[in-house]
């Protein structure tokens, strides 16, 4: 099929169903990163993050081979921008074929931050950046020298990233539902809580949730602060408000961890402040759900009717469908423990049934929840039986 | 002393009380050994709490740091170290994954209830786990993990028992986010929980039984 017409059909596919009108195709999406992608394709990432092109047809193989039609979104392609300013946050695999978060080198602040924030917020984040990023604080002329080397690696970056959306959706023809990737221009919303700030930088996530219960006033006033900066950013504008692609959008880090009543404080309640607007004026959010959340989905049925995707990670889909399916779109399907360990038969038993409960009145995208990212998370076996499977049961017929 | 008061600290996660009783414990004014059976009975109350939806995960966490403050705090007055009467346990983050919130609640869960934990760490290889496990007796195995990839290191774990003729002399138990009766059942695991409290009342019931 003509590329073009590929991805208008997925797009009309995807207006349906989260309409919770029945699509005629109910779509597949798999977000791929590179490692896994370059695994697919037998190939070392450290062989060919200096080569755009041999790096981004290496990447899309599984894209052209798996039947998928919403990829996901940007994945890195390159850590010699962040090496060469001396950050190690993210380092190769010992075997070079992928890439692993360094915990050893995470570097977070004392419990001050959450006053700092508040009376210096530029100057704070200016020392945090610098303590991830030594090479800031070496002599000027190393600084620089640095800093151009990061650049020059970032451009070598930016071009693959760029060549992979092109091939997405020029060549193969997927959809994207987030916001930025695949070249889709438009006005963009989306609210992230701001204790994300604190969680995932400034403290790190251990010490992040004990301080809700160790300096639960700082915490709270710290994130009522950042919220108020954000709120002073927005602008709606009308038009683009209107406009269903490309979706508003949010994400989960902390969230699933939070009681009910930190969860209304912290997100919910800025959430909908800053989101309902944009969804009453027709707009669809996309949400990357991240953990086990179950215990706040329903508050999802405070938004309108049809105007959420949910993207789910660790909950059974089933019970999220009886409490939500009928208001909000989920994006679920198989978890990557059955891809590794479930016979073939089992695989293809758990798609029909995601078919048979969540499809039924829109409201679905078949996907691997969590999606795919070190090359052990699922073999290729696992991942084509579930695809394959999910693509005859859309459309009768095989990949 | 009043060590219903101090258990009553506990469970309401009131660290200034908690720590301040600890100390008073230390500077002679109680015995250490029933101060720390108190903090273990409050905070077997709060992983209940959580697992009836009271408490959260940062409670879990923030419980968990009070526990190892307030251990460090007698543990000099403690002739063997504090209580391990339910034997060794192994206790490890799984080969090729690095997340060790999870793990270290429950090793301060099992330590509270007298289990000497042997804890290897973070990315730690079916054979280190094994070859620990053979050299020091120990039957109880608690792996962690919250990888997909994980499951597929725990599998491994359990066919390293296998091979090396061990797999019926040790029970084993999964935690972490993956982990569902269904991965327990693949991974061929003796039981499995999300709730660090679920996983006490396991192990106890294990050391019982050996
Ligand atoms: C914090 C975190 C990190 C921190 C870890 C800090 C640390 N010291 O552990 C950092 C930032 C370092 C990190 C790194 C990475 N992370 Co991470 N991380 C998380 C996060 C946000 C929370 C995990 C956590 O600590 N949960 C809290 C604890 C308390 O929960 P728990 O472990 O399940 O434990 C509970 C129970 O399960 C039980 N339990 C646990 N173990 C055991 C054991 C026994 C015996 C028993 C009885 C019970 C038990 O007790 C606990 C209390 O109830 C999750 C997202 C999420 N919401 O799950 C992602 C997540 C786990 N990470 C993820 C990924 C991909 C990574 C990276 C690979 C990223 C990258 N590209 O490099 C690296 C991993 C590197 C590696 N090889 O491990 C993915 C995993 C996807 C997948 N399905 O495989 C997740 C799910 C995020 C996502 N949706 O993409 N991460």
């Amino acid at each position: 099929m003509d590329p073009n017409e590929r991805r208008a059909q997925t797009e009309q596919n995807v207006r349906d169903l989260i309409n919770h009108r029945e699509p005629k195709k109910v779509p597949s999406s798999l977000n791929i990163e590179a490692g896994w992608g370059l695994m697919y394709a037998g190939v070392k990432w450290t062989d060919v993050e200096d080569d755009p092109e041999t790096f981004a047809r290496a990447y899309t193989k599984a894209h052209r081979e798996i039947p998928i039609d919403i990829g996901g979104g940007p994945t890195r392609t390159s850590l010699r921008p962040a090496h060469a300013l001396g950050n190690y946050m993210f380092v190769y695999t010992s075997d070079g074929g992928g890439i692993v978060h360094n915990q050893a080198a995470d570097r977070y602040l004392g419990p001050e931050v959450y006053d700092e924030i508040i009376t210096d917020r530029a100057g704070l984040m200016d020392r945090f950046g610098r303590m991830n990023n030594p090479a800031f604080l070496k002599p000027r002329a190393e600084a620089v020298e640095a800093v151009r080397n990061a650049a020059k690696a970032q451009l070598i970056a930016n071009q693959t990233s760029a060549l992979i959306s092109k091939i997405c959706r020029e060549e193969i023809g997927m959809f994207s539902m987030y916001g930025f990737d695949f070249g889709s221009p438009g006005f963009y919303y989306g609210y992230t809580g701001e204790f994300w700030t604190f969680y995932d930088r400034l403290r790190g996530p251990q010490m992040a949730l004990s301080d809700l219960r160790r300096y639960p006033d700082k915490v709270q006033a710290a994130c009522d602060f950042l919220y108020e900066q954000t709120k002073a950013r927005v602008v709606y504008d009308e038009e683009s408000m209107k406009q269903e692609m490309p979706f508003g959008s949010s994400m989960f880090h902390p969230e699933s961890y939070f009681s009910p009543a930190q969860f209304d404080n912290f997100y919910f309640k800025n959430f909908m402040e800053i989101m309902l607007p944009v969804m009453e004026a027709g707009k669809k959010v996309f949400l990357y759900g991240e953990g086990a959340f179950m215990k706040h989905i329903d508050r999802f049925r405070e938004t309108p009717k049809s105007s959420m995707i949910i993207v789910l990670d660790q909950d059974d889909p089933f019970e999220a469908k009886k409490r939500v399916g009928d208001w909000c779109t989920l994006v679920a399907g198989p978890k990557a423990e059955l891809l590794q360990l479930g016979t073939t038969q089992q695989i293809k038993d758990f798609v029909k049934r995601c078919f048979d409960e969540l499809a039924p009145g829109g409201g679905y995208i078949f996907a691997l929840g969590n999606g795919l990212i070190a090359a052990k998370d699922a073999p290729v076996s696992g991942i084509v039986t579930a695809y394959e499977t999910a693509y005859e049961l859309s459309t009768g017929g095989k990949a | 002393m009043d060590y219903e008061k101090l258990e009553q600290a506990m469970v309401s996660l009131d660290e200034p009380t908690v720590l301040e009783m600890m100390n008073a414990v230390a500077g002679g004014e109680g015995d250490a050994t029933l101060a720390l059976e108190a903090c273990t009975k409050g905070l077997e109350a709060v992983g209940r709490l959580f697992e009836e939806g009271v408490y959260f995960i940062p409670d879990l966490i923030f419980c968990g740091e009070v526990m190892t403050q307030a251990t460090e705090i007698v543990k000099p007055l403690l002739a063997s170290g504090g209580d391990k009467s339910l034997g060794k346990m192994i206790l490890c983050t799984v080969k090729d994954d690095m997340h060790d919130i999870g793990k270290n609640i429950v090793k301060a869960l099992m330590e509270a209830v007298g289990f000497e934990v042997l804890d290897l760490g973070i990315d730690v290889a079916p054979e280190t786990i094994v070859q620990t496990a053979k050299e020091q007796g120990v039957k109880i195995i608690g792996l962690s993990g919250v990888l997909s990839l994980a499951i597929g290191s725990m599998r491994e774990t359990v066919l390293a028992f296998e091979a090396a003729g061990m797999r019926d002399q040790v029970k084993i138990i999964i935690g972490g986010n993956p982990v569902t009766a269904a991965t327990c059942e693949l991974v061929g695991a003796d039981e499995w929980a999300l709730s660090p409290h679920k996983g006490v009342q396991v192990c106890k019931a294990w050391a019982a039984e050996f």
